[in-house]
């Protein structure tokens, strides 16, 4: 991406993500697509805390559930280390009001990137990751909480494990 | 009462619900779509695919498969059905988006029992059974309106493919 269009792409994920207020379904898909965007392409880990907190749980594959903000966040960055030009790209994003203080949504990803970075799992391989051997699905219940929205549960499948067989 | 007709009756029922839903809200998208997946998937009825895909239907899956149309589906879901011949498919969480003019989105969170008896893609059978725990599952269809009827013309499936994998081939 040039650098200003870079800046313009950063700038308009930014606006949306530092106004978070869902007066409808489609409110919640507009912010939650800018923030996974604005967290993974433009690194912007830090900003987990804003929209989940310290109990929120995630359930993944093989009842393996990541509990509390630090793992989540722990997480994110070992990603990034692994796939530093990491983009996640939309296939869809849909949300559903439940009441006034509480969404969930449903959002199938794909990552774009390449394992150029170290992980647990062995030495980079170089190997690239796109809409043609990995998905990602993300279920996430959103409320508010004081004021603020916030991701308390998630589900997600991510298909990494895959790749982590034989190292990244 | 015996499992025939036990099973009979079930499947009696969802082919009512299936007649009776004319989809025009989020609600009848959603109970549509329920009993599709319960027809298809705990009565094997997989030659439903042929009734209620688009001919021309999308699946995508894990590891970055995609399928497009509705043989190709099928014998996707017959590997699943031959190596797990007893499974049933239980849905925890639905919810859906959309309307009659744009068509409707249905998302369905799920886990399956079940136990591998069959012939995989792996191999013979190995005895490993699916459970709330190790088979979490996440589906979401579009449905669209074409040539008049309410069809499924997307799927995007993914259910806890490395764990199933290692159960097939006895890794667990």
């Amino acid at each position: 991406m040039l650098i200003d269009a870079r800046a313009q792409e950063f700038q308009r994920l930014k606006k949306i993500v530092e106004n978070a207020d869902f007066q409808c379904a489609h409110d919640v898909e507009i912010f939650f697509e800018a923030y996974t965007q604005y967290i993974w392409d433009f690194k912007m880990v830090g900003l987990i805390y804003d929209h989940y907190t310290d109990e929120t749980v995630i359930h993944g594959e093989n009842g393996v559930d990541i509990v509390g903000i630090g793992p989540v966040v722990h997480h994110t960055l070992e990603r990034l280390y692994t796939l530093p030009d990491m983009k996640i790209v939309f296939i869809g994003i849909w949300a559903d009001k439940v009441s006034d203080d509480t969404y969930r949504f449903i959002q199938i990803t794909h990552p774009e990137g390449t394992f150029t970075g170290p992980s647990i799992h062995g030495q980079p391989t170089g190997r690239k990751l796109g809409y043609d051997n990995i998905m990602n699905m993300c279920e996430c219940v959103v409320k508010k909480i004081d004021g603020r929205w916030k991701i308390v549960e998630e589900w997600g499948l991510l298909g990494y494990s895959n790749f982590f067989q034989n190292g990244a | 009462m015996d499992i025939c007709t036990s099973m009979a009756l079930e499947r009696k029922g969802l082919e009512k619900v299936m007649a009776q839903v004319d989809i025009r809200s989020q609600s009848d998208a959603m109970a549509y779509a329920d009993a599709l997946t319960q027809l298809i998937w705990n009565h094997n009825l997989l030659g439903l695919v042929h009734e209620y895909y688009d001919s021309q239907a999308v699946y995508k899956g894990a590891n970055g498969a995609k399928i497009s149309g509705t043989p190709g589906i099928v014998n996707e879901f017959l590997s699943m059905q031959a190596a797990f011949p007893d499974m049933r498919v239980h849905i925890t969480e639905t919810f859906a988006a959309g309307d009659e003019d744009q068509g409707f989105t249905v998302y369905q969170r799920s886990w399956c029992d079940g136990t591998n008896t069959g012939t995989s893609k792996f191999g013979p059978p190995t005895g490993n059974r699916l459970n709330e725990t190790n088979s979490m599952g996440q589906t979401v269809y579009l449905f669209k309106k074409i040539q008049g009827r309410w069809r499924i013309s997307n799927e995007f499936s993914l259910r806890s493919q490395p764990t199933i994998d290692r159960l097939l081939k006895d890794q667990s």
